[in-house]
């Protein structure tokens, strides 16, 4: 197993076929993409991007796709109802990790999207001119991966600027986590 | 990656490729905005079970060896220009293994690498590396 977070860098042709504003190659970094579905892989590519924030004095988008299950025609108002109930709940957590970032120093804003969540991810990234996309990773093999797939790998093959996966965090002795336990929950 | 610290290792896994410039260009931006060392390698690709001292692999391997010793010492001297302190390897074998093994013998905190981000039919003909860093480690491809 990879023993450190891997940062991948586009080629030149593949950034020129991906969004004009990649075609840089300087390493500075302005604006970090994190995904969020509340995973703990997640959760922890966003403590390393809270890191990264800080040290390049960089601003963070927290991103959290919401994924159709199934293309119903159910428009009766329970339904109406239950959607905007999980969009609120959504909002509220993704709102004390902007808080919690903002306590680290760490400038953030956050989004929801619907949508495949790759292509969401590489639409965002594009339109809001990221320098680096954070992502975690399950590190799914096999055939695990062949059912479930990887968003990550998906990101990673298309996306026009740097893609930094998590899988193993390591942090040094004595890191004081920015996100407090209170935002991790304990099962997904 | 104890990201980004004092004292902070990057390992840079390179193919020499051309393609791969962009990747050095990175890893040198960041390694000197961040204050790290840079350590750089490659990989002779050479598939287990096979015998390194037949002569036909042993001229293959010699050429690699004689090809990727140059590009590694150019940018070791790209590196050591630009301020960066920098070490280099070469290894032989399946490199996202090779990459893996010297990360942690490194201790590095972060890996670097480059992709040409092939999709679709490209991935079936071709297989794009950096897949592998979710379950192993990756290597440029």
């Amino acid at each position: 197993m990879v023993p450190c977070p891997v940062l991948t860098i586009p080629t030149e042709r593949h950034r020129a076929e991906g969004s004009s504003s990649m075609e840089k190659t300087s390493a500075t970094l302005n604006r970090i993409l994190v995904p969020v579905d509340f995973s703990d892989c997640s959760l922890d590519a966003l403590e390393y991007g809270a890191l990264v924030a800080q040290r390049s004095q960089a601003s963070i988008t927290l991103l959290h796709v919401l994924e159709s299950v199934s293309y119903g025609l159910d428009f009766t108002l329970p339904r109406v109802m239950k959607r905007e109930q999980v969009r609120t709940e959504l909002t509220g957590r993704l709102s004390k990790l902007a808080s919690a970032l903002a306590s680290a120093g760490v400038p953030s804003e956050f989004a929801i999207s619907g949508g495949l969540p790759a292509d969401s991810l590489l639409d965002t990234a594009r339109s809001q001119l990221v320098d680096l996309i954070i992502m975690g990773t399950h590190g799914r093999r096999g055939l695990s991966h062949t059912l479930f797939g990887s968003v990550a790998e998906s990101v990673l093959r298309r996306s026009s600027c740097p893609v930094l996966t998590v899988r193993s965090p390591k942090f040094r002795p004595g890191h004081r986590r920015v996100l407090s336990s209170q935002l991790i929950p304990a099962s997904h | 990656m104890s990201v980004p610290g004092e004292g902070l290792r990057i390992l840079l896994a390179t193919d020499g490729s051309h393609g791969s410039s962009t990747a050095e260009a990175y890893a040198c931006g960041l390694a000197r905005s961040w204050g790290a060392s840079l350590t750089v390698m490659s990989v002779l690709e050479f598939p287990p079970g096979m015998d390194p001292d037949y002569e036909v692999n042993r001229l293959y391997l010699d050429g690699l060896m004689k090809d990727v010793t140059t590009k590694l010492t150019d940018l070791k001297a790209r590196a050591v220009a630009l301020g960066i302190s920098v070490q280099s390897y070469v290894a032989t074998g399946i490199p996202s293994e090779e990459v893996s093994a010297i990360a942690r013998t490194q201790e590095a905190e972060l890996i670097m690498v480059g992709t040409r981000g092939k999709t679709g039919l490209d991935t079936s003909c071709w297989e794009v590396r950096p897949s592998e860093s979710f379950g192993w480690c990756p290597a440029p491809c």
